[in-house]
């Protein structure tokens, strides 16, 4: 029998301001996980600090949750011990692109197969609402006692930069389009991630829902042949400038959609199976490394004169 | 020079790509591996990245060694003038200097003994230049009788990576000038 | 039954173990072997010198042992990794250095809270900061107990060979998978970079321990399960749901502020390592009994103090050697007798004070304690060492 999006929450109370973004956005990876019927037991959510990555506590599996800005190591480190698992980061903006950013770049150049999902408010809520790396330059929001100087990042850039081979943004309140999104994240097989806005109903008084609103559209609405997809590197050339145009447009229209997705490259894992045949079949988590309390053997007398190094 | 009877401590010495740790290696490993006793290598390089010398320090001895460092060696071996210069004055004194001939001038010391090797071009002659590391291996533990031949052979039969043959031939060859030497 | 793989499958898959005998090795290299003998299957690290030959080797071996090895963007990264690993089930280790540990503190924070037994050596060299990237050092001792923020307790071990190198790495392993905790090997640039003769046991003869996992139906499961003082352990993909958490957190891995909670849990963590303080912490004595003046030495200079103690026995100076295996817990009642029948302690380690500090602090105006500093890049020598026992030597 499948599942449904209820047999994915937690019996964990719900620790988010009233109108926040993130019930949308947890609502709809309850619903996504539940149409691709993930069984929760092969599930493992990794997060970070910040109000979002609270979410491994509402989302049903073997879940970790660690230090600010350390997500994707861990992820990383899960997903290559045992690559049967499906693996989902989640974190804010200030997790994953401020204080982990250098993880993030770093993900995207292995294209291990993880599903990166950024819950994008522009501020630090559970400080209580600092600027972060998405916020634009002089913005001034409510907790800010004068307007920002810095500049912000362009998420989706830098995971095109980076290496990412899905590459979508979404918006927390379109529960069902951005269930669409985040399925697709999932069986995208390679690093993806999805850029999420996310209005801060307590502290981001400038980017809100009326601001988002005004601004969004969907790439398949203005253009249905909009076709994401890289199946050769051909298809590349001509697609590219298309899509970093689109990546490049963030003021007064916002488009949403998957933007990019690159069907070309093997994922790392896929790399290792090639440098360890059986890696794939008997990943690290299944091997036996001991019977009876003693090393699983197999003495490699061929290596002994070669271990030695000068 | 008499033959110590707790460690013996071997400086070796040379430019970058005269096998020096290679060298170093095979008296631990023959030592260690082979003859049953005890043996400690430790490794410097001269500050500059490249074309700098390289040094390895060897400890073989009967009883479990204390302490892997020295100053002071009871064997020099150098294969360029430049570290003979660096390292002549501190072996200790009745000690025992071996150096290559055709590229070191010895300078005097009355209270070593100090043999040099045509080690280089007796390599030549055997067609590998670069076995003359070994030629330097036979004439040093031919002169010490440091450790019995098998070990050294066999040794160098799991250190050396391309023609053991020749590199065998050339430990040999080390041997056989080192006979008739009296220390 | 895909869990299982049989013997005979395990040996056509060439999971090859370095096979027992004796080896003239690299003490960096002899701890690799160490690693995977001890079912380490997962590395993650960044190049600092004097550790590379861990990471080379490692990139070299791993994969012919079915195991990842995989270089991270930084040392925060590869620690993380490591802690995910071990919540993959796999055992994990990374290699460092001074600059490269400090970057590590707060994830050896976060394996201490979560529990996550992971392996971390430190191959120790000159500081501070950038300080003498190729030269020997002991200034993370203090680091590697007292680096991350909080309240926590640490294993962690000094060899002074390569075999303690290998002996000990696998003895990290086990701590690490019997307690539930990160455990380091804290060892010097000398050490690690020497080359020595070392025996590999036979393999009957080597004790692993490995994952305690949970007996329990898995809607029964506690990943914190305070009724054991380390309790069972479920890896991601067993079929057991949980959520663990760097935060303050209950049995079930939920953030708690309830102090009641926050009590019980910090005292069960530290528990672990303070109850089994004599079982995890060694020490070596050599000529001790005797002594009326015991050196007290670590790591590399331990070597350069055993042979200061012999040649002032030979000048007929009654001196001993007190050489911790453990810096954390730091082994303080192997001291005990001497220092009760008087006999006064000289420290000497690399460094300007930081095992001297434990020493004061359990035998202070019970004994005199001297000490002697020795800045980085050099290992003291035994004549230094015997100058200042002559210096300090109680008449």
């Amino acid at each position: 029998m499948a599942r449904s999006w209820l047999d994915y929450r937690t019996e964990a109370w719900v620790q988010w301001c009233p109108g926040c973004g993130d019930f949308g956005i947890l609502n709809s990876i309850h619903k996504a996980l539940a149409e691709l019927d993930i069984d929760p037991k092969r599930l493992v959510i990794v997060g970070g600090i910040g109000c979002s990555s609270r979410s491994v506590y509402y989302i049903r599996g073997s879940n970790v949750h660690t230090i600010h800005g350390r997500s994707i190591p861990v992820a990383s480190g899960i997903k290559l011990a045992n690559p049967e698992l499906t693996v989902i980061v989640v974190g804010g903006d200030g997790d994953i692109l401020g204080i982990g950013g250098g993880h993030f770049i770093a993900l995207g150049r292995r294209n291990i197969d993880i599903a990166v999902l950024i819950f994008d408010n522009a501020v630090y809520g559970l400080t209580k609402g600092q600027a972060g790396p998405t916020l634009p330059v002089w913005v001034k929001t409510k907790a800010l006692p004068y307007p920002n100087v810095q500049g912000n990042i362009n998420p989706l850039l830098l995971a095109f930069a980076s290496g990412y081979t899905f590459i979508a943004r979404g918006y927390a309140y379109h529960v069902n389009q951005l269930k669409d999104i985040v399925k697709a994240a999932i069986q995208h097989k390679g690093s993806a991630v999805v850029d999420i806005l996310q209005p801060c109903p307590t502290y981001n008084d400038y980017m809100t829902s009326e601001w988002y609103e005004k601004r969004i559209y969907y790439l398949k609405d203005e253009d249905p042949t909009w076709d994401p997809a890289i199946r050769s590197i051909d298809e590349y050339r001509v697609k590219a400038p298309r899509i970093v145009e689109k990546m490049l447009e963030f003021g007064d229209r916002i488009p949403l959609g998957i933007f990019y997705q690159d069907l070309t490259r093997e994922t790392l894992e896929d790399r290792f199976e090639k440098l360890t045949p059986g890696y794939l079949s008997s990943p690290p988590a299944k091997r036996p490394i001991s019977v009876d309390s003693k090393p699983l053997v197999h003495p490699f007398k061929l290596f002994k004169d070669k271990v030695l190094v000068t | 020079m008499k033959i110590p009877q707790g460690e013996v401590r071997l400086r070796l010495i040379g430019a970058g790509g005269h096998g020096i740790l290679l060298l170093g290696n095979i008296i631990g490993s023959a030592a260690a591996q082979f003859a049953g006793i005890e043996a400690t290598m430790v490794i410097a390089y001269s500050p500059a990245q490249r074309g700098g010398w390289s040094r390895a320090d060897v400890i073989v001895s009967r009883e479990p060694i204390d302490f892997p460092i020295f100053d002071n060696p009871d064997v020099l071996v150098a294969t360029t003038q430049e570290t003979y210069d660096l390292e002549y004055m501190n072996v200790v004194s009745g000690g025992l200097i071996i150096y290559e001939k055709d590229t070191v001038t010895p300078k005097p010391r009355e209270d070593v003994t100090q043999l040099g090797v045509e080690a280089f071009k007796t390599a030549i002659n055997l067609g590998f230049r670069m076995s003359a590391n070994m030629v330097l291996l036979g004439f040093l533990n031919g002169t010490l009788g440091l450790l019995p031949e098998d070990a050294m052979m066999s040794a160098i039969k799991a250190r050396v990576k391309r023609r053991v043959d020749v590199n065998l031939k050339a430990y040999m060859e080390g041997v056989n000038l080192a006979k008739g030497v009296k220390l | 039954m895909a869990e299982r793989i049989s013997l005979l499958e395990a040996v056509e898959k060439k999971e090859a173990l370095l096979e027992p005998g004796v080896y003239f090795m690299q003490g960096n290299i002899a701890s690799v072997e160490a690693a995977l003998i001890a079912g380490c299957r997962f590395y993650a690290g960044y190049p600092i010198t004097p550790s590379n030959e861990i990471a080379e080797h490692m990139s070299r071996r791993l994969p012919q042992v079915g195991g990842v090895f995989i270089q991270f963007e930084d040392e925060i990264a590869s620690i993380m990794a490591l802690i995910g690993a071990a919540y993959g089930g796999v055992k994990s280790m990374t290699a460092t250095s001074g600059p490269g540990f400090s970057l590590m503190q707060e994830g050896i924070g976060c394996a201490f809270m979560i529990e996550a037994p992971i392996v971390i050596v430190d191959v120790q060299r000159g500081g501070p900061s950038t300080g003498l990237p190729t030269l020997v050092g002991q200034g993370d001792i203090m680091q590697a107990k007292w680096g991350s923020h909080g309240d926590y307790e640490i294993v962690a071990y000094l060899p002074s060979s390569v075999q303690e190198m290998f002996d000990l790495t696998i003895e990290a392993f086990n701590a690490a998978w019997e307690y539930r905790v990160p455990v380091i090997v804290l060892t010097d640039q000398r050490v690690g970079q020497m080359i020595e003769k070392i025996e590999v046991p036979p393999y009957e003869e080597i004790k692993i321990v490995v994952r305690r996992k949970p007996e329990v139906p898995p809607e029964e499961y506690l990943p914190f399960d305070s009724r054991y003082l380390v309790p069972p352990m479920a890896a991601a993909g067993e079929g057991y749901r949980f959520h663990v958490t760097c935060l303050t957190h209950d049995d079930r891995g939920y953030p708690t502020t309830s102090h009641n909670i926050s009590r019980k849990l910090v005292s069960r963590l530290v528990a672990k390592i303070r109850e089994n303080e004599k079982v995890i912490g060694r020490y070596e004595s050599y000529l001790a009994d005797d002594a009326e003046l015991i050196i007290i030495a670590y790591g590399i200079t331990s070597r350069a103090a055993r042979r200061a103690v012999k040649e002032a026995r030979r000048e007929g100076l009654k001196v001993g050697l007190f050489r911790p295996i453990t810096a954390w817990p730091f082994p303080y009642w192997g001291l005990k007798e001497h220092v009760d029948r008087g006999a006064e302690l000289l420290v000497v380690e690399i460094n300007m004070g930081q095992i001297v500090r434990v020493i004061r602090e359990y035998y202070n105006n019970i004994t005199k304690i001297h000490f002697m500093p020795w800045a980085p890049g050099e290992v003291p020598r035994p004549s230094d060492i015997l100058l200042k026992i002559k210096e300090v030597y109680p008449r």
